[in-house]
């Protein structure tokens, strides 16, 4: 499946620039395949509102720094604060919170893919999860390759460019 | 659209995003401002101190880990941590005005940090007091309301924001 890097215009802050991918099959980025589906469930939208309104906050002051971000294999997942505050004891299976995948360059680029609740600790036997958590790995792979071979490349600290031509594919 | 061997990647727009943010619950937006500005402050006053994170370790009598842990923001911590960095480092963390101060601090220098005595009763805390010149600009979250620059210098005495 060949895909395209997707500039978000709503998440260009000034220490950090957030991109999303697209596959040429489908008409719109994961980032806005994720909110989307997201969105029909209040807990699980306003989940990823507090997660964008905290990314958000931290890109305009430290940028992405590490802290922010949990290796997830190759690929990366925003490490949202608010996973801790959903615990309950009476719970009989815990409560794992969203997860959000994404590709962590530097400090100034990150890469949105795609997510959903994990409702168990593996997630490969996550139906929710499973998906997106291994897309997320071959996507990463895939744009280490990118950056390594020069197909994509980084001007002026903030934007992402390709060669002319060129495709990206997991 | 080619431009010197470079190709330029496509834009999505996405207006829905900033009237979804705004119709957030205002406890959500100041749980998301907690969760970076306190560890954010503990790590100023450390750094205005010339301390750093063995310092905390040392006196809460906790690993470098968990330390780190709680500066990252990776672990919710709660009323008595807070009030153990707030003993050990005699600052006051979660005084309602401290999101100015912590609004003032993005973007500022800082010039000094003398030692304000503050009595209570028949002893006495010191508060660090962290005098913050003019406020060149301030990295405004797009997404909250409030965060205003400033272009005088600003002198926070931590007295006015104490409640007694």
């Amino acid at each position: 499946m060949q895909f395209k890097i997707t500039e978000i215009k709503q998440l260009k802050f000034s220490k950090t620039h957030f991109y999303s991918v697209r596959f040429l099959d489908r008409e719109k980025s994961e980032f806005k395949d994720f909110y989307e589906r997201m969105k029909p469930n209040d807990t699980d939208f306003k989940e990823v509102l507090e997660i964008v309104n905290w990314f958000s906050d931290w890109a305009n002051y430290e940028g992405a720094s590490e802290e922010f971000f949990r290796a997830e294999r190759e690929a990366d997942r925003l490490f949202q604060p608010m996973e801790f505050t959903i615990k309950d004891d009476d719970q009989i299976e815990p409560n794992l919170g969203l997860r959000w995948y994404c590709y962590r360059l530097n400090q100034n680029v990150v890469i949105l893919f795609n997510g959903g609740r994990k409702t168990h600790q593996d997630p490969e036997k996550c139906d929710n999860v499973r998906d997106y958590f291994l897309q997320a790995i071959a996507i990463s792979k895939a744009l280490d390759e990118a950056f390594q071979y020069g197909v994509l490349h980084i001007e002026n600290d903030f934007e992402l460019k390709t060669k002319p031509d060129s495709f990206l594919k997991i | 659209m080619t431009k010197n061997n470079i190709q330029e990647i496509e834009s999505e727009d996405f207006p829905e995003l900033h009237n979804d943010i705004m119709q957030l619950p205002k406890d959500s937006k100041l749980y998301t401002q907690h969760v970076l500005n306190i560890p954010r402050y503990v790590k100023f006053t450390l750094s205005t101190l010339g301390l750093n994170q063995n310092y905390l370790a040392e006196n809460l009598s906790k690993t470098d880990a968990e330390i780190s842990k709680w500066l990252s923001g990776k672990q919710n911590i709660t009323l008595r941590t807070i009030s153990r960095l707030e003993a050990a480092l005699s600052i006051d963390l979660i005084n309602p005005e401290i999101k100015k101060l912590i609004d003032s601090l993005k973007g500022a220098e800082i010039a000094k940090s003398p030692i304000y005595t503050y009595p209570t009763g028949s002893s006495s805390v010191n508060y660090n007091v962290f005098i913050i010149p003019s406020v060149s600009h301030i990295n405004k979250n797009i997404f909250t309301e409030g965060a205003v620059p400033t272009e005088q210098t600003t002198s926070i005495n931590i007295k006015e924001l104490l409640p007694y």
